[in-house]
C-alpha cells in the first residue's frame, strides 16, 4: 500500500484507503474516486501532481481525466495492480 | 522514427538552442559591461537580448531533441509541440512587423517621422528557423493521426 | 396557451390568449459543454447576477417557442444533489423553490457513469428532465456506443443527442421542449429500489411525514423521506419547521442507527452505492464498446505538456508568447487612441468657443484622463483574447496543474495561478477570477496578493522612469520590477497562508478535459466579460477621481485659482494638490521624491495609469518633455524605489471595489493597508540599501 504519488506512470491501482474528513472524501469521490475504485496512472513526477484516469468497473476503459495536486494525493493510498 | 527526420530536428535544435544563448550572451552583455564584447549579430540577422527570448528558443530546441531521442508517443508529442511551438513564433513576429508597419503610420499622425522597420523585424532567427519547422509539424500531424 | 375571458370589450370574440412563462433550468456537471448549449438557447440574450445572498453567478436568458416566453436559468456546474456545497444548495433551491416546468441535464456522453448520477438524482426529486446527451463525438472517438432510444424507455425521460460545439443535435432539443411546453412528452417517475430494509424505513416516514406535515409543501415526500435518512443537514431543518412535531426526524435518526448495523455501513454511502449499481445496470443495457481506443489526441500530447521536464518550460514560453502578442501587436491601436484623445479631441475642445474653465474641465480633465486609461483597451483585450482561447481548448487547466507543485510550498493551489494571469493584464478580472477557487482560504489569500501582480497600468510608470534614468538598462530595470511582483506575491500569500489563514488546504483537485477547438462565441464573450470591468473602471471610478483631482487642481487654500494651473506649475503648487504633494513629500522625505511625484502618487490612488500623466501636469511639461524633467528630480536609486512603491502600494479604486465585492469591506481595507506598508518599507529599504552600497 504506496501513496498515489509514487506510483509509477502507466500503472493501474486500487484504491484502499483516503485519508481526510469527509469533505475530502467527498471532493475525490465526485471526480470517480473512492474506496475501491481503479484508476490508472497517466502522469507521476514522483514528489509532485499526479494525472489519472478513472476506470470504468466493468473495463479498462477511462470514464475521465483527473488531475491531483501533490499534498491531496498523498492521501490517497492504493495497491498497484499491474 | 526515420533518420533523415531525426537528423532535421538535430540540426534546428542545434540552431535554436545556440540563437537562444546568443540572446542571453547579448542580454548579459547589454547588462553588465563587462569588458569590451560587442553584441553578436549573424551577418545581417538581428537576435535580440531578451530572456523570455532566449527561453522560448532553449524550450523549442528542447523539444526538438526530446522528439529525436526519446521514443513513441513522448516523441511525437514533442515534435509536435516543439514545432508548433516553434511557428507559433514565427508567426507572431511576423504579426509585429506588420503592427509595427501599421504603427509606422500612425505615427506620422503626431507629426513624427516615418520608419519603416519591417525587414529588421523579419530577419529574426525564429522567422528563419520557423519556416523549416513547418514540414516538422505536418509530419507530426501525420503520425498522430495514424495512432 | 390560455384562453380567458375579456371583461371589456364588446367587439371582440371573448377570447384573449396569453403568451406563458414558461421556467427552464439547465443543469449538468461542470465542463460538459452547459455554457454552450445555454448561449444556443438563449441566443446571447443573457443577463448574468447573482444568486440571492451568494457569489455565484446566476445567468438567465429568454427564448421564445411559438407562442410561449421560456426563461432559461443557468445552474452551477455539479455533481450531485447533496447539501454539503453552496452550489448544489442553489440547484435543489431553485427546483423546489421556483419550480421549473423542465430541468434540461447536460450530460457529457464519454462519462456516463458519473454524469448519471446527476440525472438519477435530478429524477429522484420527480421533475420532468430532458437529457441532453452531449459530446457524442468524445463518446465515438473513444469507441462507445450509445442507444439512447434505449436510455429514453429506461429512464422514461426523452433524451437527445448532440454535439453542442458543432450545433448538432440543437434543433432536436428545441422540439423536445417545445413537446414538453405542451405536455406532449411523457415523463416518468423514477423509483429506485433501495432493497426491503431501507424501503420499509423510507415508507415509515413517508406515513409519518403525511400526518405531520403542516401546510402543502412542494418536496415530494419520497425525496424527504430520503434526504433524511441520509442525514440531509438542511433538509433536517426544512422538516423542522415544517412539521408539527418531530416524530419523523427522530424516526429518521432512528432508523438510520438501525440500517447501520444491519447493512453495516452509513446509509448515505449504501443509498450512493444502490444508485451507481443502477447506473451499471443501465449502462450494461445501453452503452456498448465497439472499438477499444486507449490513446486519444489529447493523451498524446499531453505526454509532453504535463512532462517533468520540459512541461513547464512550454507553458513559460507559451506565457512568453501571450505577453509579446498582447503589448506589442496591440502597439498601433494603442496609438491610434492616445492620438484621438490626446491630439485630435483636445485640439478640437481647446479651439472651440466654449468657456475657458469648461474647456480646461473638459480638455485638461476628462479628455486627457479618459485616454490615459483607455489606451490600455487594446492590450488587455489582446490579453485577455488570447487567455481565453488558451482556457477553452483546455491548456490553462494543464498550467495549473504544472505550477502546482511550486504553488504548494507557498500555500497555494494550481488553481490560483489563472487569477493571477489574469492581473497582469488587469488586476480586477483577476480579483473577480478567484470567485472560482473552492477553498475558502485559498480564494482569500489569492484575492488579496492579486493586486500584487503587476497590472498593465503601472507600466507606464516604469517606462518613463526606466527610460529616462537606466537608459540600455531600461529592459532589465522593468523586467525586475515583474520578478519583484511575482516574489512578493508568492512570499506574502505564504505569510498570508502560515500565520493569517491558518489550516490546511483541501488540496487541488481538477478535472483534465479533452482539447477542444475554442469556439469563437464563447471566447468573445469571457474577453468581454473581463474587458469590461476595465472598461467600467474607466467610466466610473476614474470619472469621479478625475473630476475631483481636477477641482483639487483648480482651487487651493486661498480660494479659486483658476484653469490657468495647468499651464503653469508655480500657480499649481498653490493649489490643493500643492498642498497634498508636500505634505506627502515630507512622509517620503526619506525617498527624495520631491512633492510633485509624491502628489502623482495620489492621482494613482484612482488609477494607476494616471501618475505619468499626472506628473507631467505637476511639472507643467508635455509627455514627451517629460523624461528630461525627471532626470533633474530623480536619481536612478530614487527612481527604483519609486517604481517598486508604485508597484506595491494599494490597489487601485476599482480593484479594492472588486475586493469588497468578494471578501467584504473588511478585507478590502486590510488590503490597501498591508500593501501600503509593504509598499513603504520596501522602498525605504532599497533606498537605505541603496545609499549603504554607496548608489546615492
Amino acid at each position: 500500500m504506496i501513496p498515489l504519488p509514487l506510483v509509477s506512470s502507466g500503472s493501474v491501482v486500487r484504491v484502499l484507503h483516503i485519508i481526510g474528513g469527509k469533505g475530502v472524501y467527498r471532493k475525490l469521490h465526485e471526480l470517480g474516486i473512492s474506496v475501491g475504485s481503479r484508476l490508472r496512472v497517466i502522469n507521476s513526477w514522483g514528489a509532485g501532481p499526479v494525472v489519472i484516469e478513472t476506470l470504468n468497473a466493468n473495463n479498462d476503459l477511462r470514464t475521465s481525466r483527473v488531475a491531483i495536486g501533490y499534498g491531496l494525493a498523498m492521501k490517497i493510498y492504493v495497491e498497484v495492480i499491474s | 522514427m526515420k533518420t533523415t527526420l531525426k537528423i532535421a530536428c538535430m540540426i534546428l535544435s542545434f540552431f535554436y538552442v545556440l540563437f537562444g544563448l546568443i540572446s542571453l550572451f547579448n542580454w548579459v552583455i547589454g547588462n553588465f559591461p563587462l569588458s569590451n564584447l560587442n553584441i553578436i549579430k549573424i551577418w545581417i540577422i538581428d537576435i535580440p537580448a531578451d530572456l523570455g527570448y532566449t527561453l522560448f528558443m532553449l524550450t523549442v530546441g528542447l523539444l526538438l531533441i526530446y522528439g529525436a531521442f526519446t521514443k513513441e508517443i513522448l516523441s511525437i508529442s514533442c515534435l509536435f509541440i516543439g514545432s508548433l511551438l516553434a511557428l507559433s513564433g514565427m508567426a507572431l513576429q511576423i504579426i509585429i512587423a506588420i503592427s509595427n508597419l501599421i504603427d509606422a503610420y500612425i505615427i506620422t499622425l503626431f507629426g513624427e517621422q516615418l520608419a519603416i522597420t519591417l525587414v529588421n523585424d523579419l530577419l529574426r532567427p525564429e522567422v528563419v528557423l520557423g519556416t523549416a519547422c513547418l514540414p516538422l509539424l505536418i509530419i507530426s500531424i501525420q503520425m498522430i493521426k495514424e495512432i | 396557451m390560455y384562453k380567458i375571458n375579456c371583461l371589456g370589450c364588446r367587439d371582440c370574440s371573448g377570447t384573449v390568449s396569453i403568451r406563458r412563462l414558461i421556467k427552464i433550468g439547465v443543469a449538468g456537471n461542470p465542463n460538459v459543454g452547459k455554457s454552450i448549449i445555454f448561449n444556443e438557447l438563449t441566443g446571447g440574450r443573457a443577463w448574468v447576477g447573482n444568486w440571492p445572498g451568494v457569489t455565484v453567478e446566476k445567468k438567465v436568458g429568454r427564448l421564445r417557442i411559438d407562442s410561449a416566453e421560456v426563461e432559461v436559468v443557468d445552474l452551477p456546474g455539479i455533481y450531485s444533489l447533496t447539501a454539503y456545497s453552496i452550489d448544489e444548495l442553489i440547484a435543489r433551491n431553485f427546483i423546489v423553490e421556483e419550480n421549473p416546468d423542465i430541468i434540461i441535464d447536460i450530460v457529457n456522453a464519454s462519462n456516463l457513469e458519473r454524469n448519471l448520477y446527476l440525472t438519477i438524482s435530478l429524477l429522484e426529486m420527480n421533475v420532468k428532465v430532458i437529457i441532453v446527451l452531449n459530446m457524442m463525438d468524445l463518446a465515438e472517438n473513444l469507441g462507445y456506443k450509445i442507444d439512447h432510444e434505449k436510455l429514453s424507455k429506461i429512464l422514461g425521460v426523452p433524451v437527445i443527442p448532440t454535439i453542442a460545439i458543432r450545433k448538432v443535435g440543437i434543433g432536436k432539443l428545441i422540439e423536445a421542449i417545445k413537446l414538453a411546453i405542451n405536455n406532449k412528452l411523457h415523463f416518468k417517475p423514477l423509483i429506485i429500489d433501495y432493497g426491503p430494509e431501507v424501503e420499509e424505513a423510507i415508507n415509515s416516514i413517508i406515513s409519518v411525514l403525511h400526518s405531520e406535515i403542516k401546510e402543502k409543501t412542494k418536496y415530494d415526500l419520497r425525496w424527504l423521506a430520503i434526504k433524511l435518512l441520509e442525514g440531509d443537514e438542511h433538509i433536517i431543518k426544512e422538516v423542522k419547521r415544517l412539521c408539527i412535531s418531530s416524530k419523523a426526524l427522530d424516526l429518521a435518526v432512528d432508523y438510520r442507527g438501525k440500517l447501520r448495523s444491519k447493512l453495516g455501513k452509513d446509509v448515505e454511502d449504501y443509498l450512493i452505492e444502490r444508485r451507481y449499481q443502477l447506473i451499471s445496470n443501465i449502462l450494461n443495457e445501453v452503452l456498448s464498446i465497439e472499438k477499444h481506443v486507449r490513446l486519444t489526441f489529447t493523451d498524446i500530447i499531453d505526454a509532453a505538456l504535463l512532462h517533468r521536464v520540459v512541461g513547464i518550460p512550454i507553458a513559460l514560453s507559451a506565457l512568453y508568447l501571450v505577453f509579446r502578442f498582447a503589448f506589442e501587436a496591440s502597439l498601433p491601436l494603442a496609438d491610434l487612441i492616445d492620438w484621438f484623445f490626446g491630439t485630435f479631441l483636445y485640439d478640437i475642445i481647446y479651439s472651440s468657443n466654449l468657456p475657458s474653465l469648461l474647456k480646461s474641465f473638459l480638455a485638461d480633465g476628462l479628455i486627457t484622463g479618459l485616454g490615459t486609461v483607455l489606451v490600455f483597451l487594446p492590450v488587455i483585450v489582446f490579453f485577455f483574447i488570447t487567455l481565453a482561447i488558451l482556457e477553452d481548448i483546455g491548456y490553462m487547466a494543464r498550467v495549473a496543474y504544472l505550477v502546482d507543485k511550486v504553488m504548494h510550498k507557498f500555500g497555494l493551489t494550481g488553481r490560483s495561478i489563472i487569477p493571477l494571469i489574469i492581473g497582469f493584464g488587469c488586476n480586477i478580472p483577476g480579483v473577480i477570477a478567484t470567485r472560482t477557487i473552492m477553498d475558502e482560504n485559498d480564494r482569500k489569500v489569492t484575492a488579496l496578493v492579486a493586486p500584487l501582480i503587476s497590472c498593465s497600468a503601472r507600466l507606464p510608470v516604469y517606462l518613463v522612469l526606466a527610460g529616462a534614468l537606466f537608459l540600455t538598462y531600461m529592459g532589465t530595470v522593468v523586467l525586475s520590477m515583474y520578478i519583484w511582483s511575482i516574489i512578493l506575491t508568492l512570499l506574502v500569500a505564504l505569510i498570508l497562508r502560515k500565520f493569517v489563514f491558518k489550516g490546511i488546504s483541501t488540496g487541488f483537485i481538477m478535472e483534465l478535459p479533452e482539447y477542444t477547438r475554442p469556439l469563437l462565441s464563447s471566447v468573445l464573450i469571457k474577453t468581454w466579460e473581463r474587458t469590461k470591468r476595465f472598461l467600467f473602471k474607466a467610466g466610473t471610478v476614474i470619472l469621479i477621481g478625475i473630476i475631483l483631482i481636477w477641482l483639487l487642481s483648480i482651487t487651493g487654500p486661498s480660494g479659486y485659482i483658476g484653469p490657468q494651473v495647468f499651464s503653469d506649475p508655480a500657480l499649481l503648487e498653490n493649489s490643493w494638490i500643492g498642498v497634498i504633494g508636500h505634505t506627502l513629500s515630507f512622509i517620503f522625505a526619506p525617498m527624495n521624491w520631491g512633492w510633485r511625484a509624491s502628489a502623482a502618487l495620489l492621482f494613482g490612488f484612482v488609477a494607476k495609469e494616471i501618475v505619468v500623466g499626472s506628473m507631467a501636469l505637476l511639472f507643467g511639461v508635455g509627455e514627451e518633455q517629460l523624461s528630461d524633467v525627471i532626470v533633474k528630480q530623480f536619481t536612478p536609486l530614487s527612481a527604483y524605489a519609486y517604481m517598486a512603491f508604485v508597484l506595491l502600494y494599494v490597489p487601485c479604486i476599482a480593484t479594492l471595489a472588486a475586493i469588497r465585492g468578494e471578501l467584504g469591506l473588511k478585507y478590502a481595507i486590510i488590503a490597501a493597508i498591508y500593501e501600503l506598508f509593504l509598499a513603504y518599507i520596501v522602498a525605504l529599504s532599497i533606498t537605505l540599501f541603496g545609499q549603504f552600497i554607496g548608489l546615492g
